[in-house]
């Protein structure tokens, strides 16, 4: 009876399961094969593709013709790699500091970053003082507001704590100084988990877009999120990459609909994301677990 | 812990310069925190009882007790604020908060690894992008040449205009953000499954429970504790109903059922230049925040036995 029942609930979770799946895979299809289409292809399909007969990379052809998508790939590249590693290091820090359990002081210094968490200054407070530390358009303005992440501080401090004491104690009787402990033995222990945390962090500042809509007028260093929400909203993307001077122009299968160059948009914001989501999805399993049976 | 009679500690300075080093090393995070954390906290708390004037700047300009408050109180289009922020965020939990349990569980159940393991690829995926990105695919989903409109007026129907309708603007919101954050929802539930005893479930299997009762008896009892301990969180941040996302799906077309306090003080803020109104509103969204996070620990310590702190 109940074996019987087992055989139902096995296939109707099954079927559930899948369900949800497809609705998360499908719009990803679908967009991918969006931006592989020309115009010739979009028209005679009625702008429904979920396979594309006739794959083009036309789209991505015209987007970086332009300066604006590689400008923005560009200035979100520095962010990205001069944020992670500036917010990595300082959050080694306070972390590193902070399992310091002999430390004086600790439970003081812990509270001073912990409140932060639970209340903040606003967006208005925050923006004045981007402002009058005259950070406003420059790429800093990106940078150090989130300079230290306190949840992953909390996450990497437990880390550090969970290394064995008699680690630090037998490099201390051999003569290793504050430092050579710090550099040779403690941040090479926390290696995986830094490396972990610095994913999230690069993934977050990939992402942003929010900071550079306040931060900043000169679109320079707009990062490529900002980029493609402006797009999105523009109305003449399709005639800004379908310009005269290419051969043909007016033939559909020389030009490419403004579906198609949102589809791209979308496909090229995303890419950096997917090729890191094996390494994150790594890490976010083992370490959530972990977390879990510790309890 | 010494066995050899009490030892004196040495003072508290000798015992402070020990370690000069590493309070060295926390010196930029202090200035880090002070700067770009605490000082816009004291800055709110001056400038929503001031009038600010460009000219004057933040010193300069008058003070004006309460007035920044009466005055946003005193504008009718502030309740609908009010009430666009408690309801979006009380449908998010609606209709959110119970599929990632539902779907941990089937997961957690699931005979066949592959299944459970290619469905766990795909779903976390979307967590990871932007809302600019996700913006996007409900674009390409949604709008009038979107798949959705393509399907409709395939099968006769009639063209819906989606993203400018006030009636789809939170079936959109709240709808775009269970599928971003479905399956990485299912993952604190997960950890918490694999947490329960497996010789529970032997022993339920010999008594020749059935999945329902499995589920009922054991499952469900095991993630009680972490149910409870999120939905009271959840509960303690109804006032922040996801600036990022509204920001980019909303339009003066959708202001009336989507603009919320966030989104409110940032036009009222950076737009029309209302600085002191727009932390005056900010301060009242932090300080009941702040009310609502401490009940809310408060209930998850008392009903789950588990805090944040």
């Amino acid at each position: 009876m109940s074996n019987g029942n087992e055989k139902v609930y096995q296939a109707v979770s099954s079927a559930i399961v899948l369900g949800l799946t497809l609705l998360s895979a499908i719009p990803l299809i679908y967009v991918i094969s969006m931006s592989l289409v020309n115009e010739q292809e979009w028209i005679d399909r009625g702008g429904f593709i979920l396979w594309p007969q006739n794959p083009t990379l036309i789209a991505y052809e015209r987007l970086f013709q332009g300066t604006a998508v590689l400008q923005a790939l560009s200035a979100t590249v520095v962010r990205t790699v001069l944020g992670t590693a500036l917010v990595l290091l300082m959050t080694t820090l306070a972390a590193y500091v902070l399992s310091k359990r002999n430390l004086p002081g600790r439970k003081p210094m812990l509270f001073f970053i912990l409140v932060t968490i639970l209340i903040g200054g606003g967006l208005i407070p925050t923006y004045l003082v981007v402002r009058d530390l005259h950070l406003l358009d420059s790429v800093w303005a990106l940078i150090l507001p989130g300079l230290v992440d306190s949840w992953s501080v909390l996450v990497l401090k437990q880390f550090f704590e969970n290394i064995p004491g008699e680690l630090e104690e037998s490099a201390v009787i051999d003569g290793a100084g504050e430092v050579t402990l710090m550099c040779k033995i403690m941040i090479p222990m926390a290696a995986p988990a830094m490396a972990a945390i610095g994913l999230f962090i690069g993934v977050a500042h990939w992402n942003s877009w929010f900071d550079a809509l306040i931060y900043l007028d000169d679109s320079k260093w707009h990062p490529i999120q900002l980029l493609i929400r402006n797009m999105f909203s523009s109305s003449e993307i399709g005639a800004q990459f379908n310009n005269a001077g290419q051969h043909n122009a007016f033939n559909p299968v020389n030009r490419v609909s403004a579906e198609s160059l949102k589809m791209a948009l979308v496909v090229i914001g995303t890419l950096p994301i997917l090729c890191v989501y094996p390494f994150l999805q790594k890490h976010f399993m083992k370490g959530m677990y972990l977390g879990a049976v510790k309890g | 812990m010494s066995i050899s009679g009490p030892v004196r500690r040495p003072s508290l300075v000798i015992r402070m310069r020990r370690y000069w080093f590493l309070y060295l090393l926390f010196v930029p995070v202090i200035v880090y925190y002070l700067v770009f954390r605490y000082y816009p906290i004291f800055l709110q708390g001056i400038l929503a009882f001031k009038q600010y004037k460009l000219s004057s700047g933040i010193w300069g300009s008058p003070w004006v007790g309460f007035d920044n408050f009466t005055y946003v109180f005193a504008r009718p289009d502030f309740y609908n604020v009010l009430e666009n922020t408690i309801v979006i965020s009380l449908l998010r939990i609606a209709f959110g908060f119970f599929p990632p349990i539902v779907l941990a569980i089937l997961l957690f159940d699931l005979r066949s690894s592959w299944l459970r393991r290619v469905s766990q690829t795909i779903l976390y995926i979307p967590h990871f992008f932007s809302w600019v990105i996700i913006y996007g695919i409900v674009f390409a989903m949604f709008s009038n040449t979107g798949m959705v409109n393509q399907l409709i007026t395939g099968i006769g129907g009639s063209e819906q205009n989606f993203l400018m309708a006030p009636e789809w603007f939170r079936p959109l919101i709240v709808g775009s953000g269970i599928w971003k954050e479905i399956g990485w929802g299912t993952i604190i539930y997960l950890a918490a499954l694999t947490g329960i005893d497996p010789s529970i479930y032997e022993a339920a299997k010999v008594d020749g429970a059935g999945p329902l009762q499995r589920i009922r008896h054991i499952t469900l009892p095991g993630i009680r504790p972490v149910v409870v301990f999120l939905f009271t969180l959840s509960l303690g941040s109804v006032l922040n109903a996801g600036v990022e996302q509204i920001l980019l799906f909303y339009s003066p077309a959708t202001y009336e059922v989507g603009d919320i306090i966030d989104t409110f003080v940032f036009r009222q803020g950076l737009n029309q230049l209302q600085y002191s109104m727009a932390t005056a509103v900010g301060l009242f969204q932090s300080v009941i925040g702040l009310i609502l996070i401490l009940s809310a620990n408060w209930l998850a310590k008392r009903y789950a036995g588990t805090g944040i702190w």
